[in-house]
């Protein structure tokens, strides 16, 4: 991993189109500036893998069938 | 087009019942084509089967079906990922993580899925300015139903309220 260190309001460049800058140092947080093409999707971190590992949970095949979800579902709605 | 799924053996799928989620669902980057797959009684839960690999199918929902106040912002940037002007003819579904118990079985509402059916495109979501997270319960009400129903009475004026 390439490691960088900067000040406030400094930024770094990824190729020629990606821009990060360090907007604010409070304590603990760091807020930061990206500039990215729109073909970027930029997640936190965390949320990101939430969603995948949601995904990858959701995929697995599942013990309850659709039908007993329905008829349960149904039944206590 | 005849496509092999685990779950559904063979199944044929007409071009234009092909969906197209250019990135795929998170973490499944390679799967890009689905199809609705409907069970019989199974409404309003679907089956959205991949085209790309046969074993990876999730149950979805209309995320309203179960929280009728579920509203997300998009921004005109978000639409232009299905080819869309405006969100006034779009589908959104909820990924189900299903359980063998009931009481478990969540809704992704963090990461709805947003397809155009007129461009037959879709995309997942990733809700950041959002209390709602990936594992929401199905059943959220159910509880307090439960134990009420053995209380005669007051029933009705339960199922009443859940209604409005």
């Amino acid at each position: 991993m390439l490691i960088l260190t900067r000040k406030l309001g400094e930024s770094i460049t990824i190729g020629d189109d990606i821009k990060i800058q360090v907007l604010e140092i409070k304590g603990k947080q760091v807020r930061l500036g990206i500039q990215a093409p729109k073909k970027y999707s930029i997640h936190r971190e965390e949320i990101y893998q939430r969603i995948q590992e949601e995904n990858k949970l959701a995929a697995q095949q599942s013990p309850l069938s659709l039908k007993s979800l329905t008829d349960i579902w149904k039944r206590k709605k | 087009m005849k496509f092999d799924t685990t779950r559904f053996s063979q199944i044929d799928v007409k071009p234009e019942d092909i969906l197209i989620f250019p990135d795929g669902p998170l973490g499944f980057p390679d799967c890009t084509r689905f199809t609705f797959i409907d069970e019989e009684r199974a409404a309003p839960f679907r089956m959205l089967q991949s085209l790309d690999n046969p074993a990876l199918a999730f149950v979805v929902v209309d995320p309203l079906m179960a929280r009728p106040d579920f509203q997300f912002d998009v921004t005109v940037d978000d639409l232009k990922l299905i080819k869309a002007d405006n969100t006034d003819k779009l589908l959104v579904y909820a990924i189900v993580t299903m359980n063998r118990n009931i009481h478990e079985v969540t809704i992704n509402l963090q990461g709805p899925l947003v397809i155009n059916p007129s461009q037959k495109l879709g995309h997942q979501f990733v809700l950041i300015d959002t209390d709602y997270t990936t594992r929401e319960k199905l059943l959220q009400n159910i509880d307090e139903t439960v134990e009420i129903e053995s209380s005669g009475n007051e029933k009705q004026e339960v199922r009443q309220k859940q209604a409005v």
